[in-house]
């Protein structure tokens, strides 16, 4: 896909969101402010486990860094809530950079467990720390405009979704996409070819960390509300369903994964719990049937229709 | 150009590598050979980085860079191929070569592609730049891999048995590219094959290896008359 067909269909989509808080009640503006949360989420990790294939489970809790960060900054020090997404989004890139170096150098299944392990590490210091986070109770911080309008946050996640979107797009269309694809391809041959691997594994997981921090940062200004639910596995499982069942490595997979999962999961809410176990299940059987997800289906079944990015 | 001093490499217990030293001079074809087990392709993986030697050094261009990332030797300028083609498989051939052309120690002001390109058009890969790798027949794919180590701009090239698997016209086709790189482009190429007749017709030096230790180097002809490699090769 050209650059300018990409943006031409990204501004028409965008074009066409902006009309949804004109026709949807406030209940269905809510599922669809909670997709645009997960399409960040899911486009931001698809950047490192589908273009260089290090599957982190730390990208909830880098998401919990930038919502706890910016939270914490305009309740404890009175920060605009623009500066304390600032901040979060900078604060979870930066933490990115340390966590990716130092366990980035063993790869593979070492960095799923290090990055599991990290994740668990923060959840339980945020539900303990109770005096500065307030635990398990959340911690009540003001929205991004005051006075609260669901209509103006839709249009803040709407930019901020965008804003992912085109850093992914960009990233995986440059030189260093290049160098994803080719460690993702195969790392000795790409490093025989000068590909400073190291720097690439790292490079991907603080962009994409900062990504995460910029999502949890605005989600929690949205909700007004932060809880250890953020950067907890539950939602990082979730994440990482939305993005396999809509098609890992590819740009529009994540995409559609999470708005047909948060709306899916709006139905079988009913369910419980229940849910994630069912997305868990369906997330397996497309790992082994159709590894490409929904995507990879598409152009298995539309191979002229140009369904390829 | 390239040194190497007292190389030894030890898997466990067993030596693939003990105390071989060489030199290579600069702008010459130097072959390498030795029967299967001698250690040759050892002796790249400890040259190109793929792995540190157990002691020894290797210099490079009068700097030592024993021990030095895969991907900074490539930088000082040694570039290599795999004895089994290790191509990007879901990339096309001119992202393929694309990846060496952006990692180069001098970046290129020109666009990728088109520095890409050239390289494959000069392997004879110009009709396939879109295609996707996976697609290629094994003479592409070596094709390939000697673009992709090309356009990393070596000053030294490494080859590992690039003719295997070709009929006698496509080796003909591969001796002359090689030897258009060393005197066109200036290279010098270290070459393991087992192809004799090509090898022997085209390296100006040879060193034979045998059971980890080099057994003698020289000309062509020395080495074909050499009783000890005919042993190394036929036994007693």
């Amino acid at each position: 896909m050209s650059y300018k067909r990409f943006y031409v269909i990204l501004f028409l989509a965008s074009g066409l969101f902006c009309l949804l808080p004109l026709v949807l009640d406030l209940y269905r503006l809510h599922v669809v402010i909670v997709s645009l949360f997960y399409v960040m989420m899911a486009a931001s990790w698809n950047l490192i486990a589908g273009y260089t294939g290090q599957v982190s489970f730390a990208h909830a809790a880098f998401a919990g860094i930038g919502a706890y960060t910016s939270g914490i900054l305009t309740v404890k020090a009175g920060m605009t809530s623009w500066l304390g997404v600032a901040t979060g989004t900078l604060t979870a890139g930066v933490t990115g950079l340390g966590v990716g170096f130092l366990c980035l150098r063993m790869g593979g299944i070492y960095l799923s467990l290090t990055t599991l392990g990290f994740s668990e590490i923060l959840r339980i210091i945020i539900t303990n720390e109770y005096d500065i986070t307030r635990g398990t109770m959340g911690l009540q911080i003001p929205p991004m405009i005051a006075p609260y309008s669901k209509a103006v946050h839709f249009f803040i996640l709407l930019a901020g979704t965008l804003l992912t979107l085109i850093v992914v797009y960009k990233i995986i269309h440059s030189n260093m996409g290049l160098n994803f694809r080719a460690v993702q391809n195969d790392e000795r041959a790409a490093r025989s070819l000068g590909v400073n691997v190291i720097r690439v594994r790292v490079l991907a997981f603080a962009v994409s960390s900062a990504l995460a921090g910029l999502a949890g940062a605005i989600y929690g200004h949205y909700l007004m509300l932060i809880t250890p639910e953020i950067p907890s596995l539950d939602l990082q499982f979730f994440v990482l369903s939305m993005a396999v069942i809509g098609g890992l490595g590819s740009f529009a997979g994540p995409i559609i994964g999470s708005f047909a999962l948060t709306i899916l999961s709006e139905y079988i809410r009913a369910y419980g719990e229940y849910h994630v176990l069912v997305f868990g299940l369906v997330a397996l059987a497309m790992a082994r049937f159709a590894p490409q997800g929904i995507m990879g289906l598409a152009r298995q079944f539309m191979p002229a229709s140009g369904v390829r990015q | 150009m390239l040194e190497g001093k007292e190389l030894t490499k030890r898997f466990g217990g067993i030596a693939a590598l003990s105390q071989v030293s060489f030199a290579l001079p600069e702008g010459l074809i130097v072959g390498l050979i030795g029967p299967n087990g001698a250690g040759k392709t050892t002796l790249f993986n400890s040259i190109a980085g793929a792995f540190k030697p157990s002691s020894g050094q290797v210099i490079f261009k009068g700097k030592e860079i024993t021990g030095l990332s895969t991907d900074r030797i490539c930088r000082r300028g040694i570039a290599r191929t795999f004895q089994v083609t290790r191509p990007f498989d879901e990339m096309t051939c001119l992202e393929n070569v694309g990846v060496a052309v952006i990692n180069r120690a001098r970046p290129v002001s020109s666009p990728w592609r088109d520095a890409a390109y050239e390289t494959l058009r000069f392997v004879g890969l110009g009709n396939q730049a879109d295609l996707e790798a996976k697609r290629l027949n094994l003479i592409e794919k070596k094709r390939l891999e000697m673009a992709r180590a090309l356009a990393t701009e070596p000053s030294l090239l490494m080859l590992d048995e690039v003719l295997g698997g070709l009929n006698s016209r496509e080796i003909g086709e591969a001796v002359d590219l090689i030897r258009k790189l060393r005197d066109e482009w200036g290279l010098t190429v270290f070459w393991i094959e087992h192809v004799m007749g090509a090898i022997m017709s085209t390296a100006q030096r040879i060193i034979v290896l045998d059971q980890g230790k080099k057994l003698m180097e020289g000309t062509p002809e020395e080495v074909a008359e050499d009783r000890r490699v005919i042993h190394a090769y036929l036994g007693e």
